[in-house]
């Protein structure tokens, strides 16, 4: 998927944000709507100029960081959407690494919710560490051990943080 | 006020004050010098302790490791040529070919230096501005506050990197998520979908953490290699060499702070215009400007009295407007309202103490990353080569168990996991998250005002308050006005071109 469609993408879904955004602000009361409803429409018009803009006028995001532009004499630095733009589509590599990336995330919010943050931190410590092949398995125990144990100190002895079990505990107690 | 001065420096003398700033400021410089990272990371992920201590000694802790971040980015510009935050970019024009040269050590002494005198006269302005600025700030009304929040909204918009429209749509955004939960003032529920959790709102320090800490590890898994893999060359130089170089040009060290004491005073312009302001103002002043871009001294002592001095302007709008100076303003703000502090008129009376304090830690810890950044830097400078295999579980870790730790809710978890992929996403397609978080922060100062000015003042509040109607014009001038300077300066480049 090219730059420009991915950008599209993203403000399809933004714009169907503040339509709906819009839609439930409407019912509210006119004190509790005052605000929230002229601030999504400004968001909605800024909105539909940036997607006119990308189409329609060729240019996706300019660098307008004014210093910048003068010392560059008006080149677009790198980073910009127009070198992406130039440079096409992300590779294959960084769309897999983007969904490793995401699937880590949520598997370890799984894991807290399912067993409580302790646990979730040694397992996905251990875990990472081994799969990513940094450590062996052993050793990524230890070193995942150490610091759910320093983890455990600073927030819950530390902090005096009361501790979720995770909706497995009902089982796991059993 | 000199009761409040010594108060101030009484309640840091504490033990758990002192040890806070300590570990702030070592936190600070490890952090800040991990490209990418940086001043907002770090703040992020400090949210969760910012409960249960006491009150100086929390701010030590935050403030100490915002001044310490700021430095650190500014070592691995140096060493790497890689700026660890969009602020520390000046600094790898002249800091890095120094170290090509072998005068690392020099590079980082002048650097050290000029940041401690800058953050100094920083604090200098902060206490010395507090008379002049009191008496202004108590003159306004809810619906002048109005119009300095909706200033700070714009201007930090047109202000930022990228799109402009992408910045006011992120400002938006950030706006419209703040608006989730009871509203304060007619107390409807909005935006929860029936769910109990929504109607408590979005925690701002749960959505920081997602937005920059979670986002981060995430890009730098994408990347998938350590933050910097460069080496810096042998050493010939001393950091007394630095120090003393910082001395020689002293005048550009004042010219330099006064200027970021100027720009963090604006909001929304930020330290990165700083740096870069700086630059240009010391190669526009040098008698040898051809130096500069091959390793001129000046060209790192510049930017660095700049970015110190740049924090004690930007806590002043922070501290008397509720308008953050930037994006650590912002994050500070979030903690500073957590802790109790609430911005305004009332910070420059009855809590002047706490300002003060404020004013010390700026100096003490401006010191502190002076003394231990120097002492430690050769170590300092390895981090940045750790394996991101390492630093992803350890970090994300902290993130997510810092979520839940905020106010003991799972569900706060996930909410800091939604907030790193949009974090993520908006980074990738350039959407401001510093615009989100600052329109996240102000977004209940511009409706408890707007209330507040309609029942006091009626609908027509505006032309019978000639001060807003006058700001309100400020307003949208200010925001045309970087629309219109971009149109003319692309219609000169055109005809350059042509």
């Amino acid at each position: 998927m090219s730059r420009r469609a991915q950008e599209n993408l993203l403000a399809a879904v933004l714009l169907v944000f503040f339509l709906g955004y819009l839609a439930v602000a409407t019912r509210f009361g006119p004190n509790a709507r005052l605000v929230p409803i002229p601030m999504a429409l400004i968001g909605l018009v800024c909105l539909v100029a940036q997607i006119v803009r990308q189409n329609l006028k060729g240019g996706l995001t300019k660098n307008t960081f004014g210093p910048l532009l003068l010392l560059t004499g008006g080149r677009q630095t790198p980073g910009t959407e127009d070198a992406a733009e130039a440079a096409g589509a992300p590779s294959g590599r960084d769309a897999r690494r983007e969904l490793q990336a995401f699937g880590f995330v949520a598997l370890f919010v799984l894991l807290i919710v399912a067993l409580g943050p302790v646990p979730a931190v040694f397992l996905f410590c251990a875990g990472f560490l081994t799969f990513s092949k940094h450590y062996a398995p052993w050793k990524a125990a230890a070193v995942a051990l150490a610091f759910a144990a320093t983890v455990y100190l600073l927030f819950v002895v530390g902090l005096e943080l009361q501790l979720y079990h995770g909706l497995l505990e009902p089982w796991i107690a059993g | 006020m000199l009761e409040a001065i010594g108060a101030g420096l009484v309640a840091l003398a504490t033990p758990q004050a002192m040890t806070f700033m300590l570990i702030g400021v070592v936190y600070g410089l490890v952090v800040g010098i991990l490209p990418g990272l940086g001043g907002i990371v770090a703040l992020a992920l400090l949210l969760p302790f910012t409960y249960g201590h006491e009150l100086a000694a929390t701010l030590a802790l935050l403030l100490g490791a915002h001044i310490a971040t700021i430095w650190g980015g500014s070592v691995t510009s140096i060493l790497f040529n890689v700026p660890g935050a969009a602020k520390s970019l000046a600094l790898v024009f002249d800091g890095h070919p120094m170290t090509q040269q072998g005068q690392a050590g020099r590079a980082l002494g002048a650097s050290a230096m000029a940041a401690l005198l800058g953050g100094i006269i920083g604090a200098v302005f902060l206490a010395l501005s507090i008379p002049i600025v009191r008496p202004v700030m108590l003159a306004l009304g809810p619906s002048e506050y109005l119009m300095l929040a909706l200033w700070g909204l714009t201007i930090i918009a047109t202000f930022s990197e990228g799109s402009l429209l992408k910045g006011l749509i992120a400002t938006a955004l950030g706006i419209m998520i703040a608006f989730v939960g009871m509203d304060p003032v007619t107390g409807t529920p909005r935006f929860w979908f029936g769910s109990v959790y929504l109607l408590d709102g979005i925690s701002f320090p749960v959505a920081m953490i997602g937005l920059f800490a979670v986002a981060e590890m995430i890009k730098l898994h994408v990347k998938g290699a350590t933050i910097v893999d460069r080496v810096a060359g042998s050493e010939q130089s001393s950091v007394l060499d630095g120090v003393k170089d910082t001395f020689r040009h002293r005048w550009l060290v004042v010219r330099s702070s006064l200027l970021g004491l100027w720009i963090g005073v604006l909001p929304g312009v930020g330290a990165s215009v700083g740096g870069i302001a700086a630059y240009a103002h010391a190669v526009q002043t040098s008698k040898t400007p051809e130096r500069f871009g091959k390793g001129a001294v000046e060209g790192v002592i510049a930017p660095d009295a700049t970015l110190g001095a740049n924090e004690g302007g930007g806590l002043m709008p922070t501290l008397a407007f509720g308008i953050p100076g930037g994006e650590s303003m912002a994050i500070l703000l979030v903690a500073f309202l957590s802790m109790g502090i609430v911005p305004g008129p009332q910070m420059l009376t009855s809590g002047l103490d706490i300002v003060f304090s404020m004013v010390w830690i700026i100096v003490i810890a401006n010191l502190l990353t002076t003394l231990l950044g120097l002492a430690v830097s050769s170590q300092l400078a390895r981090l940045p080569m750790m394996n991101p295999n390492i630093l992803i579980p350890l970090v994300l870790s902290v993130c997510l168990f810092g979520a839940f730790a905020t106010r003991g809710l799972i569900a706060d978890v996930v909410v800091a996991a939604s907030f790193g992929l949009i974090g993520y996403v908006m980074d990738k397609y350039r959407y401001s998250r510093a615009n989100f978080v600052i329109g996240m922060v102000l977004a209940e100062m511009i409706e408890r005002n707007l209330h507040i000015s309609l029942s006091l003042y009626g609908n027509d509040f505006l032309f019978t308050r000639p001060i807003a109607l006058t700001m309100l014009i400020f307003v949208v001038v200010t925001t045309a006005l970087p629309f219109v300077r971009s149109h003319k300066l692309k219609r000169t480049l055109e005809r350059r071109n042509a």
